[in-house]
């Protein structure tokens, strides 16, 4: 509870120092004997994984389609329950995170989803504003609705990711790239000590997407927050996350310090891709 | 320059007006004060205090109608003619409108290659063509069929078929003219001729967007035999008008439930209808996507069963039902064709007609028709401003919660969703002229009483359509706010009302076109405007009155359409 209090009014890309966190020891992300089954499906989604996210840490999950990064991340979100095992988000399992009294433990879970999840009616701005909302009461909420909150930070946020100018243009007439940035700026206007982000830049150019995740890099760098991102791009991932946890058919096939990945690991993993898909 | 423009633009402390939409939002702030100012604002000229016994004794008839044997049997004698009015008057619309379907849309009539021309006469003559009938309520093609037909099924069938084939004519060849012409040109490319190619590569990709309308067409249509039937054409809604006239309210709600059933059944089999067609478009798209870009994996959480488009049992087995409904209404009703051109008539249209023509305004004159006319308006857009007010927070509480939640709190929520529903069903399922009747107990004649009639069986429309849109909305912006941390207010305010907002007021403007063609069946209570001066003239036989009604009615309807067409633009 107290963690909250002090990740609540942070500044979205300041770097100003945060004021630290009463429990740094315990993980920030717990999987314990994970499994997720859909109705219809042959095969489980991720099935028997374990492992934890410290603070500082910087994951890419990487893998071919269908690996289970966006179960894993999903799960990570509280968004899906799983089928056995249990998850810890933030010291909370996600059983229970739903229920309101674990919201200011939620309003520390940054989300930038596949799908983006927007807003599209309306402007950027509002959809950046909208990532306070588990740290604002509605009043306030409804106001910022009206007329967009701090406008300065709002535009710091966008800037970030380059798209300063797009600030009041209608969300659904920008393009997939602008979108997804405009998800990422909302997460980096709420601050959250957990970032969850699905393929970041997946409809970016290279050199943006370099920018991108060193922004998003740079979140985890006080040593308090992490990021968990999945990612196509393995050169990418490794240049900017510490961990790589590499995934196929739902399962784990090796977890490792990014210093410790060789081209070998890569291009094993690109070899049972395409072992997948024959 | 346009840069520069631009670049100043964003450096703003706030955001950029609408000026559009500020434009149009202080226009229905004014229409909607004229409209109150017309239909007068002093209490005690307006309600009748002495009425309210009579309501209550009205809705208490509600929890004991009269279910004696005879009166049972009737009933449902009653409610099947009613379905069957509405399954063949569907049927028609249908056929009317796969016809006019395509002879509306542009490309039908575009040159070889070359771009889409609007201009082409045969394009601007058929549009013309099928704006009358759409500007008609059925019960005015119900009112002048009575007259040449007596009481015979074809004056429902027919007055339900013409105006709803135009419409269902208008909305297929959008429908049809929203699928790209891609796939269209590259066989008239290869030589295919112009509806080969047409039937070949558009019609398939619109098929399931077609089949759905169809189905809220008949919705429609059963609504629409239950008010013809007070006009005299037979059915559940005739009996209704005779027990009202007896004030056996106990027996006028054996037929309500009656119709509230039918209608309740059909609103849902519709929706389930479509549906399962939105969820079968959505799993093709998802397919596509996926086929195109190996990004998609596969934990989307939509999991579909793999029958694909036609093994969908459900959706087979009410094309049958449609299929084998038809003929069963037709023998049902005893239905004969030949009554359309039999000597009587033939006589009797040519009288209409030779009466009809030329229109005149009557002894009041142009001035009268133009008052009546603007009372026309004010009604539609009183009815409609009170149905949106209370139709769209009603909508919000009514829906099926997403979530599984257990414990006392969903529980309450759902049970008061559930009684929201029933509520609107009820609001809905009783024709407007029932509305109308009781409401002029307590409301002394003017235009408050139809509009407040049509505004509770709005409400009960708009409320269902609203849901819908609601029940269809994507709920991943909503839950991804909800699990950073957001309340469910919070998550309401910012993700669901923003997306929703624009399809809850397209649609009241929807209705709002509705609502003016409607003002004809509560006039014929007496309340105010056209529809009053309609229903006098018809039962005058002043038929050179009512053609120059009808224009008028006309005239009114074109002008709310474009507006409304305005408004909407300005929504997007």
């Amino acid at each position: 509870m107290q963690a909250s209090r002090t990740s609540a009014g942070r500044s979205a890309v300041s770097t100003a120092e945060h004021a630290p966190l009463t429990v740094t020891n315990e993980p920030l992300l717990l999987f314990d004997e994970v499994s997720v089954e859909y109705q219809g499906m042959n095969r489980a989604a991720v099935s028997g994984l374990s492992f934890s996210v410290q603070p500082g840490e910087r994951v890419a999950l990487v893998g071919p389609s269908g690996s289970g990064k966006s179960t894993i991340l999903a799960l990570a979100a509280g968004l899906t329950l799983p089928s056995r095992g249990d998850v810890q988000i933030l010291g909370v399992s996600s059983d229970v995170i739903g229920n309101r009294r674990h919201r200011p433990v939620r309003s520390r879970i940054g989300i930038v989803g596949q799908d983006y999840a927007l807003v599209g009616p309306l402007r950027a701005a509002t959809n950046v504003a909208a990532g306070r909302l588990g740290q604002w009461s509605l009043p306030r909420a409804v106001r910022t609705f009206v007329r967009p909150g701090p406008v300065d930070e709002i535009r710091r946020a966008l800037n970030a990711v380059g798209i300063e100018d797009k600030i009041w243009e209608r969300t659904d007439r920008l393009s997939g790239g602008e979108q997804q940035r405009t998800a990422i700026a909302r997460t980096l206007f709420q601050g959250p000590d957990l970032l969850l982000a699905d393929e970041p830049v997946s409809a970016l150019d290279p050199a943006r997407s370099e920018a991108v995740m060193a922004v998003l890099a740079e979140q985890a760098a006080d040593g308090h927050r992490a990021l968990v991102a999945s990612m196509h791009d393995a050169p990418l991932a490794l240049r900017h996350c510490s961990r790589i946890v590499a995934m196929r058919l739902g399962r784990v096939v090796f977890d490792r310090p990014s210093s410790d990945v060789t081209d070998e690991h890569l291009s094993a993993l690109y070899l049972l891709d395409n072992q997948a898909t024959e | 320059m346009t840069t520069a423009v631009v670049s100043a633009a964003h450096r703003r402390a706030t955001p950029p007006a609408r000026w559009d939409r500020r434009g149009w939002l202080v226009a229905m702030v004014v229409v909607v004060g004229w409209s109150v100012s017309s239909a007068g604002v002093n209490p005690t000229e307006l309600v009748n205090e002495r009425g309210w016994s009579q309501v209550s004794q009205f809705f208490r008839a509600m929890f004991s109608p009269d279910l004696s044997p005879s009166m049972v049997e009737l009933t449902i004698r009653e409610t099947a003619v009613t379905v069957s009015f509405a399954l063949l008057g569907a049927a028609l619309a249908l056929a009317i409108g796969l016809v006019g379907g395509v002879l509306l849309t542009e490309r039908i009539w575009s040159p070889q290659h070359g771009p889409m021309t609007r201009g082409r006469p045969g394009w601007v003559t058929t549009r013309v063509l099928f704006a009358l009938p759409r500007s008609m309520h059925e019960v005015v093609f119900g009112l002048l069929l009575v007259n040449i037909l007596g009481l015979d099924p074809l004056v429902a069938i027919l007055a339900i078929g013409i105006p709803f084939g135009a419409v269902t004519s208008k909305v297929f060849a959008e429908l049809l003219d929203d699928v790209p012409i891609a796939a269209e040109r590259n066989l008239r490319a290869a030589g295919a001729a112009r509806l080969t190619a047409f039937v070949f590569g558009t019609v398939p990709q619109a098929v399931g967007d077609l089949v759905s309308y169809a189905f809220y067409r008949f919705e429609c249509s059963l609504r629409s035999a239950a008010v013809l039937g007070i006009v005299g054409a037979g059915g559940l809604g005739f009996q209704l008008a005779l027990s009202f006239q007896s004030l056996r309210y106990d027996q006028m709600w054996t037929f309500l439930w009656a119709l509230i059933f039918i209608s309740g059944a059909a609103d849902r089999w519709s929706s389930v209808v479509r549906r399962r067609r939105d969820a079968l478009a959505a799993e093709i798209h998802l397919d596509v996507r996926r086929n195109l870009d190996g990004r998609r994996d596969g934990d989307a959480g939509t999991v579909v069963d793999d029958s694909g488009p036609v093994g969908d049992r459900f959706l087979r087995l009410s094309a049958l039902v449609c299929a084998l409904g038809v003929p069963v209404a037709w023998w049902w009703l005893e239905v004969d064709v030949t009554n359309l051109w039999a000597d009587r008539a033939r006589q009797l249209a040519g009288e209409l007609f030779s009466d009809a023509w030329p229109p005149t305004t009557g002894p009041g004159g142009f001035a009268e028709l133009t008052t009546d006319a603007f009372d026309t308006v004010a009604l539609a857009v009183l009815s409609l401003a009170m149905a949106f007010a209370v139709a769209s927070p009603l909508a919000f509480l009514a829906r099926r919660p997403a979530s599984r939640r257990r414990g006392p709190g969903a529980m309450i929520r759902r049970l008061a969703g559930l009684a929201l529903r029933f509520v609107m069903l009820v609001s809905r399922s009783v024709p407007p002229p029932v509305w109308a009747f009781v409401v002029v107990f307590v409301l002394f004649p003017g235009l408050w009483p139809g509009a407040v009639a049509l505004a509770i069986y709005n409400a009960g429309v708009l409320g269902r359509l609203q849901g819908e849109v609601l029940e269809n909305q994507d709920s991943r912006p909503a839950r991804t706010l909800v699990a950073g941390g957001a309340s469910a207010p919070g998550a309401l305010t910012f993700a669901t009302v923003p997306a929703v907002a624009g399809r809850f007021v397209a649609l009241g403007l929807y209705r709002w076109e509705v609502a003016i063609r409607e003002t004809v069946i509560v006039g014929i209570v007496g309340t105010a405007g056209l529809g009053r001066r309609l229903d006098e003239q018809t039962s005058a036989f002043d038929y050179d009155g009512v053609v120059a009604t009808i224009l008028a009615l006309f005239v009114v309807t074109l002008v709310v359409d474009f507006t409304s067409a305005g408004v909407r633009r300005s929504l997007r």
